[in-house]
């Protein structure tokens, strides 16, 4: 059959969309792609947290077509408006192509050789004053590579990843709940719940994936019930078979209030308690691990949160507090609860995800597949890396911390390092890292490099004139940011190199469910752009170079020097010769070692190159192949729970196997609208760009269905002040100013008294104005809530 | 020109099913392949993405057609409508 281009190319679609009938219809599969020309790989979406597997063709060095990726479990061959465009975020017309350096005021463009030389010496003058701030969307070699250089070479730990931005309070409501961080559940749960509870999730727009497996249910006969609890209406509320509509800061209030009536009705699952569960509150100063409390004094504690106490807190009616409550209390259901942003950006992030937690465990709502508390992450692989490697400031790699002599002696010892070689002091959390880093270094400011991979912290920090943009004029300052697309970053920065993306190199993710994904290098990267972990590897071996002692092992050797399969070393530190071998591979095998510490054991590379991904704890059956877990702490499923136990918290703080449940009281948020600026301001995320919006703003169709960002406002409050559907508006918060069009009844609706701003979009930068308040335990600020006040921007007058 | 792969649930209402079908093989962007079911595989054949994306938002608004999952797209790299300036450029 002769084809041409045209048809091939339609062809191809149709088969693509006839397999995906099939599979919904669990139909043998009749109609093969067309091979003509294109090669397909997989690999793992650049974009958000979910984690779906593409299947990437490339022709002629570039990739020119994507598909959903059928034997993928995550996303079963669909993906989202961003995915399907994934391919597009490596062919904006200003790829940064050529290290620059800042001379005289401007970027100039400068050799990889001089850049790497700069930076070394920068970080060889004052190492102790040197920080990397990475990413959940590095990889997890880039993760592993950057903690190593730093913790095992440097002997710092001044080392963040924009994670903290976004999941560290999901990480403390796990680990003083469990003692071990990241969920038991997983997808499947949304596969075999019979109530899915969205905890301020807009599900609908940042999982759409997840949400269209969920609510394909409905087309196959079922009906899984949908709650959602939110401050605005979005795209997700058509969906809900109930919609709470809550006042910010008051899901603390609600939680508490559903626990209340389950004691008060005697419907808490008491034998579930009883048998894995203790109690706890917390300290006067609050703290990871709390402090212990009666049943009695738990339920004393509830006991104020009655229906008219937590309806008038959270302006949800009583009934709808019941409803809830009844639907906990029944044994029969299986409840998924899924949340975001909106509990961990949040003053008391911490708190709001232990009581959810809690709320699961006092309900027996825990352990069976469907029922399960589960937060999502927002991005790619903060879980893999920033969570897992321990790229954080307090963490090492697989769960260890900095502060515990024995674990930084197990680390010394893998990495075959100087006992005492990593400091027992953590580094500085992001915001006080980049105040720092702001800071006059005569007024404090004792971090004066700062080397920025894979994130754009000039936009998605909060407070940006504090946190970032006082940065401009320090002289002794020295900003190295790593990017593939100039960004407000990039902006302010003196040294800039340009990186590789996606499958322009090879790399790892963890996604949101504890899945391992693996992808090779597909595509040249444009220019001289290089890998994120090559540069970790070229600046450690210039150190070496210029006499820096960490750079060697106990034997002398390089800190990363690597060896080929016939034991001859290959110099992976010069560009030329990174891809001899696979770096990503030894590094991981590498790493793969800390992992059974906390039970989240990995696979070798190889078994991930074979599958779409495998969950942890993966363990070698007695045939040698590996198998994923998909429930922990649920004996059957998860190896390491003890035979008979049923349910066993193996990693339990109090070392009883049992996981604690939290009281924590409800507290009014730091910064609450007033007479002068009456308006809660929300900030957040729509569903065609992917957070600051760096690759999906260079997307042509993403940029044209969503061009700018704009201010959502209630009809009645917008009339108020005689302001309509598109007027120009002045957005103002105690910390700064943005003008931007209003949108009434758009895509969100906020109720009265509320205002939401996406933070994608570069021109408009809404972080000006945030709060930048943290949550005492997991140093997570929040974006959710500050005050705001809005005015019109008067016309400019007629010529 | 974008190709885009599509998997459409159509309404439990076989009518309705019916007539959206009906409208989508008059459509010369559509091409139908095999229905399963409720489930209906069709390649889409237009000129740039804010073509793809009209012509989406029309099949999302067909009463016959309840949800519109793209599996494919072909794409060529287009020139943004609007160049990018930051609010802070240098």
């Amino acid at each position: 059959m002769n084809l041409d281009r045209r048809d091939f190319l339609r062809l191809s679609a149709l088969a693509a969309a006839t397999a995906m009938v099939d599979r919904r219809a669990e139909a043998a599969p009749t109609s093969p792609a067309p091979a003509a020309g294109i090669r397909w790989q997989k690999a793992p979406c650049r974009f958000c947290g979910t984690g779906c597997h593409v299947q990437v063709g490339v022709q002629n060095e570039k990739v020119v077509a994507i598909q959903g990726d059928p034997e993928a479990e995550v996303n079963k061959g669909l993906l989202c408006v961003k995915g399907y465009h994934v391919g597009l975020a490596l062919y904006g017309q200003d790829r940064l192509t050529q290290p620059q350096l800042r001379k005289n005021g401007k970027l100039t463009p400068i050799s990889w050789e001089e850049a790497i030389d700069v930076a070394a010496r920068r970080i060889l003058a004052a190492p102790d004053k040197f920080a990397i701030y990475s990413s959940g969307q590095s990889t997890i070699p880039e993760g592993y590579a950057i903690s190593k250089f730093l913790r095992g070479g440097l002997g710092s730990n001044q080392t963040e990843p924009n994670a903290r931005l976004c999941m560290a309070s999901a990480v403390t409501g796990f680990l003083s709940t469990y003692g071990v961080d990241e969920p038991a559940g997983c997808y499947d749960d949304l596969d075999h719940c019979d109530v899915l509870v969205l905890w301020g999730n807009n599900m609908a727009e940042m999982h759409p994936v997840l949400f269209s497996r969920f609510i394909d249910r409905r087309s196959r006969g079922e009906k899984p019930l949908l709650i959602e609890l939110a401050t605005r209406r979005t795209r997700t509320t058509p969906f809900a078979d109930h919609f709470l509509l809550f006042k910010p800061q008051s899901d603390l209030a609600i939680l508490n209030g559903v626990a209340h009536l389950l004691l008060a009705w005697g419907k808490h699952d008491a034998a579930f308690v009883e048998k894995y569960c203790s109690f706890r509150r917390d300290t006067e100063k609050p703290s990871l691990a709390g402090q212990p409390m009666s049943f009695d004094d738990y339920k004393k504690a509830l006991a104020e949160y009655t229906p008219a106490r937590v309806s008038e807190l959270s302006g949800v009616p009583a009934e709808q507090i019941e409803l809830l409550a009844r639907l906990f209390a029944r044994r029969d259901l299986r409840i998924t609860s899924t949340w975001c942003m909106g509990f961990n950006q949040h003053t008391r992030g911490t708190n709001v995800n232990r009581l959810c937690h809690g709320l699961h465990l006092l309900s027996g709502h825990f352990g069976r597949p469907g029922d399960a508390p589960t937060s999502l992450t927002g991005q790619p692989s903060a879980c893999g890396t920033a969570r897992e490697v321990g790229t954080l400031c307090h963490t090492l790699p697989g769960g260890r911390l900095v502060e515990n002599a024995e674990h930084r002696a197990e680390t010394e010892q893998i990495w075959n390092v100087p006992a005492g070689r990593i400091a027992p002091k953590p580094g500085y959390h992001t915001a006080l890292m980049w105040e720092k880093f702001c800071t006059p270094t005569d007024k404090g400011g004792d971090l004066r490099t700062m080397f920025v991979q894979a994130t754009n912290p000039g936009q998605s920090l909060p407070n940006l004139h504090k946190l970032f943009r006082a940065k401009k004029g320090l002289e002794d300052k020295f900003l190295i940011v790593s990017e593939v697309y100039p960004s407000a970053t990039t902006e302010l920065a003196d040294l800039v190199l340009p990186a590789a993306l996606w499958v322009e190199k090879n790399g790892m993710f963890g996604n949101s469910e504890r899945r391992t994904q693996q992808w090779f290098r597909m595509v040249p990267p444009p220019g001289q752009a290089r890998d994120d972990a090559w540069m970790i590897l070229a600046l450690a071996h210039r150190l070496l170079e210029l006499g820096h002692p960490g750079m060697k092992d106990r034997d002398g050797r390089f800190l990363f020097a690597q060896k080929n399969e016939a034991g001859a070393e290959v110099p992976v530190w010069d560009w030329p010769h990174y891809y001899d071998l696979n770096v990503d591979r030894a590094l991981f095998e590498e790493y793969r070692r800390f992992s059974a510490y906390k039970h989240k054991n990995l696979a070798p590379y190889d078994e991930y190159v074979k599958t779409r991904g495998l969950r942890w704890p993966v363990v070698q059956q007695p045939d040698g192949s590996w198998r994923e877990t998909k429930f922990r702490f649920a004996e059957g499923d998860d190896p390491f729970v003890k035979k008979g136990a049923g349910v066993q918290f193996y990693h339990s703080t109090t070392k009883n196997d049992r996981a604690q449940i939290w009281f924590a009281p409800y507290e009014k948020a730091t910064e609450e609208p007033d007479q002068e600026f009456p308006f809660w301001l929300c900030t957040g995320r729509v569903l065609e760009h992917w957070h600051t919006g760096t690759m999906t703003r260079r997307i042509a169709p993403l940029q044209g269905a969503m061009p700018s960002a704009y201010v959502e406002m209630h009809r009645d409050d917008a009339a108020e002040r005689g302001l309509r559907n598109g007027d120009l508006v002045a957005l103002r918060t105690r910390r700064g100013e943005v003008r931007l069009p209003l949108w009434i009844d758009g895509r969100g609706q906020p109720p009265r008294g509320s205002l939401f701003v996406p933070f994608f979009d570069e021109r408009l930068l809404i972080n000006e104005l945030t709060l930048g308040d943290i949550d005492p335990i997991s140093k997570e600020p929040d974006y959710k809530k500050c005050a705001a006040t809005v005015a019109r921007v008067a016309p400019n007058p007629q010529p | 020109m974008t190709f885009s792969g599509l998997l459409l649930t159509l309404n439990s209402d076989d009518q309705l099913a019916e007539a959206a079908l009906a409208e989508l093989a008059r459509h010369p962007a559509v091409t139908l392949g095999p229905r399963r079911e409720r489930w209906q595989a069709v390649a889409l054949e237009v000129a740039d993405g804010a073509d793809s994306r009209a012509a989406h938002d029309w099949l999302l608004a067909l009463p016959g057609v309840d949800y519109v999952d793209v599996v494919s797209v072909h794409f060529e790299p287009e020139p943004l409508a609007a160049p990018l300036a930051p609010a802070h450029a240098a």
